[in-house]
Order: C-alpha cells, then sequence, then structure tokens
C-alpha cells in the first residue's frame, strides 16, 4: 500500500518516488497547491476504493499522515 | 523507439515513455498508439502540463473562464488536440472575472487572444435563491431570476464577440439532482425541471444565429453521464469545483468535438465493408435473399439499426463508401432487391467492390473523391482487413466493429471525428455534388478532347465580394481546404469577419454550377492592397471543381481588380508548400506570375507587374456576374 500511495503522489505532484520521505508535505514541492491536493484525494479514494471525510482530508498534510489516514480506512 | 507507424500495439508503448516524450510530434504519434481513452485522469492531468510548456509555432489558445474551479478542465482538450496534431495552449481565466477580464483590453484574457472562449458558470453560484430557495420563491421572482442570469450570459456574448474574434463555447445549465419539491415537483406550478428546460432552450434560442457561439449541452452530457456524479460535494465545498474530475473529462471531450469539428480537422467519408459489416452474413454464401436485414429477426434488426445510423451521418454530411471483397453483380442485387434497407445504391458516393486489396481501393475512394486518406474512416468486421489497412494506410481511422452487431451504434456514436458543430447548407448537398462528380467523370470518359469535355460541361460561374451569409462557408473553406490552397493560412471565423469588414482587404468568393448540379461555393481569395500594390494572401478551391479552368476565371478576376485601381503597380504572391498543396505548386507560373525568390523551404515568392497583366483564356466558362 505504502508504494501505491507513494506512485499516487508521484504521479499527480509530478516528483521522483523515491524522493518522498515520511515527511514529504507541501513545502517539499511547488507542485502540492490546493488544487493538486484534491486530485490526490479524488486518487486515493478511486484507487483505494474508499471515502474520506473533509475533516480527514485536512489532516492530511504529509505523506505519514496521509498512508495513517488511508490504510486505517482501507481494509 | 518507434519502428513503423500504426504498428505499435497499445500496450507496446508505456507510460513512462509517452510521459518522457519531450517532442510534440512523437508525441502525436504515440497518444495515438496508446489510445487516449485508455490514459487515467492523472495522466491527462499530466500530459496536459506538459504539452501546455512545450514551443510549437501553429498553436490554438483556448481560454476556459467561469465562475467556479476550472482547473481541471484544460487538459483533457490539449490531449486530445494532440491526437490530431493541433496543440492547444490554454490560458485559465481568474476565478468568477470573466467579465472584468473581457472589459479590460490589457486583462490576461485579452492579451492572450484566444481562437476559442469556453464560458462555464454555476448556477448556484450565480443565482443562489434558484438553487437554495425554489420552492420559495413566487413564480414572477423566478421569471425575473431566469431573465437575469440569461442577460448576465449574453450581455457577455455580445461584449466577447465585440471585442476578441475566439468562437464561442458557452456552456448551459444541468438539472439539479436534489429538487424542491421532490416527486411534488410536476405539482408545483412553474415546476422546477421545467424551468431548466426553459433557461436552456433561451439560451440556445438566443445564440443560434451567432455562428461564433456554440452551446456546450452541459444538461445532455450530464444526463448521459448519470446526473449525481457530475458534483462531487465534497469538492464543492472545499474548492468551488461544481464538476467532478470525471465529469470534466466528459466536457474536455464535447469541448474538443467542437473544435476538431471547426478548425476542419473532423473526418470527411466512412469507408463500409459489406458482409456482417452492413448485414448479418455473406451474400455468397447466404444468398441476396439469405443475408440478414430487415424487421422479424434480432440480428436482422440491429443491421437495420445501425444502416439507419449510417443514414443519419450522411444527412450530416459525412461521405458514404463501399469497400469490400464481393462480385459486384451480387451487391447491385441485394440493393435492388432488399429494398427494406435504408441505405440506397445512390447514397454512397464511391464505391469499390472487387477483390483487391483493401488498401488499395481506399487509395482509390480517396482520389475518385478528392479528399486525403487522414480524412476517412474504414470499418469492418474482420480483424485480419482492419489490421492491414491500419498498417498500410496508418492515417485512416480504421475500426474494428466488435463481435455482436447490437453493440455497433455505439460504436459508430463513439467516433469524435464524426460530429458536427454545425451543418450548414452547403454539407446537406455535399453527397449530392460528390454523386454529379461521379456523373461527370463517367461523362469525361466518353468524351475525348479536353477542350469539347471542359465545353460540354457547361459550366458558370459567379466571382464576386463575400456576402455576410457567406462568412460561415468561406471560413469553413479556409479551414478544410489542403490541395488547392497556396498559402493554406487557417483562419477562424472572427479573422474572417474582419476582413469583411476592412477597407484594405477584398474578400472575395466563387461560385460554380454546370449542367449537373450546382457546385456551391467552392472558391475564396483573400486580396490585401497595400500602399502601392497588391498583396494574394490566400487563394483556394474546393478540390470538387479542380481541373476545369476555374482557378484562372478567379485569377482573371483578381487581375481585373488590379487594373481597376490603377495605383496599384504589382501584386504580391507567395507559393507555401505542404505536404498536400503540391497541385498549386506551378499554378501562379501558369498565370504569368514571375518568381523573385525560390526559398530552400519550397516556398515560391512572385511578383506580377502590372503592365504584365493578361488574363488566361478559360472561354468554355461563362461568367455570371
Amino acid at each position: 500500500m505504502e508504494d501505491d500511495i507513494k506512485e499516487i503522489m508521484a504521479e499527480i505532484l509530478d516528483v521522483d518516488s523515491a524522493d518522498i520521505n515520511e515527511n514529504f508535505g507541501p513545502e517539499n514541492t511547488d507542485n502540492w497547491d490546493s488544487l493538486s491536493n484534491l486530485r490526490l484525494i479524488s486518487a486515493l479514494e478511486e484507487r483505494f476504493s474508499i471515502k474520506l471525510t473533509m475533516q480527514e482530508i485536512g489532516t492530511m498534510t504529509d505523506f505519514h499522515q496521509i498512508k495513517k489516514v488511508v490504510s486505517g480506512k482501507a481494509k | 523507439m518507434v519502428e513503423k507507424p500504426g504498428t505499435i500495439l497499445p500496450d507496446k508503448t508505456p507510460w513512462e515513455t509517452l510521459k518522457g516524450c519531450a517532442d510534440f510530434i512523437g508525441l502525436k504519434q504515440l497518444l495515438n498508439d496508446y489510445g487516449v481513452d485508455n490514459l487515467t485522469l492523472q495522466q491527462i492531468q499530466t500530459l496536459g502540463r506538459r504539452i501546455q510548456k512545450m514551443g510549437g509555432k501553429d498553436v490554438l489558445r483556448i481560454a476556459f473562464m467561469g465562475n467556479f474551479t476550472l482547473d481541471l478542465l484544460p487538459a483533457g482538450v490539449t490531449v486530445r488536440g494532440a491526437t490530431a496534431g493541433l496543440q492547444a495552449k490554454h490560458y485559465l481565466g481568474g476565478f468568477n472575472q470573466y467579465y472584468q477580464e473581457m472589459l479590460d483590453s490589457e486583462s490576461g484574457l485579452r492579451t492572450f487572444a484566444a481562437d476559442y472562449i469556453v464560458l462555464a458558470l454555476s448556477l448556484r453560484l450565480l443565482e443562489p435563491d434558484l438553487h437554495y430557495n425554489y420552492a420559495g420563491l413566487d413564480e414572477k421572482t423566478r421569471e425575473e431570476r431566469k431573465e437575469r442570469a440569461l442577460h448576465h450570459i449574453l450581455d457577455w456574448v455580445k461584449l466577447s464577440l465585440e471585442n476578441t474574434s475566439a468562437t464561442l463555447l458557452i456552456a448551459n445549465f444541468a438539472l439539479p439532482i436534489h429538487l424542491a419539491a421532490g416527486i411534488g415537483d410536476k405539482k408545483l406550478p412553474g415546476d422546477e425541471t421545467t424551468f431548466y428546460h426553459d433557461l436552456n432552450k433561451k439560451l440556445a434560442e438566443a445564440l443560434l444565429n451567432e455562428d461564433r457561439c456554440f452551446i456546450l449541452d452541459i444538461d445532455n452530457l450530464a444526463a448521459n453521464f448519470g446526473r449525481k456524479k457530475v458534483c462531487d460535494p465534497k469538492l464543492f465545498f472545499m474548492a468551488k469545483m461544481e464538476w467532478s474530475e470525471p465529469f470534466m473529462g466528459e466536457v474536455s471531450r464535447t469541448v474538443w468535438k467542437f473544435i476538431q469539428s471547426i478548425q476542419g480537422l473532423g473526418k470527411k467519408c466512412l469507408v463500409l465493408d459489406l458482409d456482417n459489416t452492413l448485414w448479418g452474413g455473406v451474400v455468397g454464401e447466404d444468398g441476396v435473399l439469405g443475408v440478414k436485414v430487415g424487421q422479424g429477426d434480432p440480428t436482422a434488426e440491429a443491421f437495420l439499426e445501425f444502416q439507419h445510423c449510417i443514414k443519419g451521418l450522411k444527412a450530416r454530411g459525412i461521405l458514404l463508401a463501399l469497400c469490400s471483397k464481393n462480385n459486384l453483380a451480387d451487391v447491385e442485387e441485394i440493393f435492388s432487391l432488399r429494398t427494406e434497407m435504408p441505405l440506397k445504391w445512390s447514397d454512397f458516393s464511391a464505391v469499390a467492390v472487387n477483390w483487391e486489396p483493401k488498401h488499395e481501393n481506399i487509395r482509390r475512394i480517396a482520389s475518385e473523391l478528392n479528399i486525403g486518406t487522414d480524412s476517412m474512416v474504414f470499418l469492418d468486421d474482420n480483424p485480419a482487413e482492419c489490421s492491414l489497412v491500419r498498417q498500410m494506410l496508418p492515417e485512416v481511422l480504421t475500426v474494428l466493429l466488435p463481435e455482436d452487431p447490437a453493440a455497433y451504434v455505439d460504436v459508430l456514436s463513439e467516433l469524435d471525428g464524426l460530429e458536427r458543430a454545425a451543418i450548414l447548407a452547403d454539407d446537406l448537398r455535399k453527397s449530392e455534388q460528390y454523386g454529379l462528380q461521379k456523373q461527370r467523370t463517367v461523362h469525361r470518359a466518353s468524351v475525348t478532347d479536353m477542350d469539347a469535355y471542359l465545353r460540354s460541361l457547361e459550366t458558370e460561374v459567379t466571382i464576386r465580394s463575400a456576402a455576410k451569409e457567406d462568412l460561415a462557408r468561406v471560413h469553413q473553406l479556409f479551414n478544410k481546404t489542403n490541395q488547392f490552397n497556396l498559402t493554406t493560412k487557417r483562419y477562424s471565423l472572427g479573422e474572417v469577419e474582419s476582413f469583411f469588414t476592412s477597407e484594405k482587404h477584398v474578400l472575395g468568393t466563387v461560385s460554380a454550377g454546370d449542367r449537373f448540379g450546382d457546385l456551391g461555393l467552392i472558391g475564396v481569395f483573400l486580396l490585401e492592397w497595400r500602399e502601392n500594390g497588391g498583396v494574394l494572401d490566400s487563394l483556394l478551391m474546393s478540390c470538387r471543381a479542380m481541373g476545369r479552368g476555374i482557378e484562372s476565371a478567379m485569377m482573371n478576376h483578381v487581375k481585373s481588380l488590379m487594373e481597376k485601381n490603377p495605383g496599384m503597380r504589382q501584386l504580391e504572391a507567395v507559393y507555401l508548400p505542404t505536404p498536400k498543396n503540391q497541385p498549386v505548386e506551378n499554378f501562379l507560373e501558369g498565370q504569368g506570375f514571375k518568381v523573385t525568390e525560390a526559398r530552400d523551404d519550397g516556398s515560391k515568392h512572385y511578383l506580377l507587374a502590372y503592365t504584365e497583366i493578361q488574363a488566361i483564356d478559360c472561354a468554355w466558362i461563362r461568367l455570371k456576374n
């Protein structure tokens, strides 16, 4: 799952998946703006067949947090 | 990596190759091999960004304006454009800035100089009461709000037509999924669904005769897509995105269909196989009366439906041709005996029923109809035939029909190249005109002397300045004429309108007819007057009128315009080569022009001095004006 998330983030944020570490967040790339954040959410929802709430999305501020929320939802 | 065009199977073009491709031409080929419909929404956004950053000179400029977040809309248009070799650059208007940017001549929108402007508005952001409090408003207030929304759009359209030369694509409104009165809606005086239908209807009616305006029928698109999936509420609350990402994909495809058609990139001819394509079974085995098409049998009905659908495309102006390995006599017999078939022998503008390889027949059909093979779609049920044609003629859009004839109609309706933004009167008569061409060709075979043939055609030509009602057709000719075209300059309708009103330009049209019938408006020239001479900016003619001296008559007319302007000492002209316009490579030499410069790229510059003007003989043509 970790690799899948990295792959999606790499695709949408146009970065190398090898550069994505636990603390990778919007400050690491200019491409992580509010819109790509939403595209990231849509892609994760589709990939893992989950629905994320707006509150959860609010907490998903770096790779570590994304992983935490997504793994908690996807069975 | 690319060995031979068209031979790469989709799974052999990895996404990484596509993503890494830095040059636009290479990308077009890779994209067509990969298939634009195989791309995910994410991949489309990624590619869209790549293309936006690429350099290029013949770029189409598309602006997206609205009152909600449209950031995900342009990429789909850009990527689809790339499949047709059209490089699009986009401009995304500021949120809710469509009026301000249109009014300010220094704005990003105005300085962008768009060829197309898409306007998409959210009614709930424009008129919140209508969305949140429909049942609470009295009928009079609702009507007022409807008129207010309508005029808000129409005033913007008027401004845009005045201030830009862009073609406008205006989104209408999707019906809401949650009706204020629920199932009771139809008992509500002035019900909500009718309100939306009426708003959309009024918008379409108001723009019906604006040649530079088209409606993006969002409501119809939403109904087909599934209204509930049009808006993702989360994205609306978090980012003011009225349309979900998948729905943006649908809208961008529709935007592309319009642009493709208006730019003259649509397909012109549908080439059809016969056995198991137009009817079930094989005529050579099942017999003329045994093949399935008609009422009373599910398979036969499916083929009947398919034929009706093809006939509908003919009415849209698409030419039909037959390409089948069969005995011609059998096929002719089917068309004369099986009168329940909606398609008639006379519906086909060209016929190749023989045992020759299909790619050779398709080439022959193209030359008979005077169209490029890249404007053809080939439909066949046989994978081997499809594969061969795809290999030999990669520029033809080859479509393998599915196993079940019940699915044929869907396959046909998915072909975006067969869409037309608007059907001009000339389109409706097109296949009739090509039918006349068939007669003319036969006629030519029976008259051996060329001069006698030309005389026997009794060609009549009218050459005059364009009238307002000609402009749509003139624009169409500018954009789709490839062969007889000196400079192949593509002008937008807005530019055509500006030539029409300009005092420095002469926009001339040529209409023709002969003993077989009317050819319609077939030629255009654009002349620019400069200080002491004229410049022939464009000269083009539909290929169906070529080779009978109409071109000389047109040039004689241009020369006479020179003579009427004694201040004009000379006429400059240029030939710009393209892969398709060899027919005019030496045209100007034949008309008395002197080459002043021949460049390495194949282009030639010419001059015709006032004193050297001589009309070229085309006595067999009767000038009507």
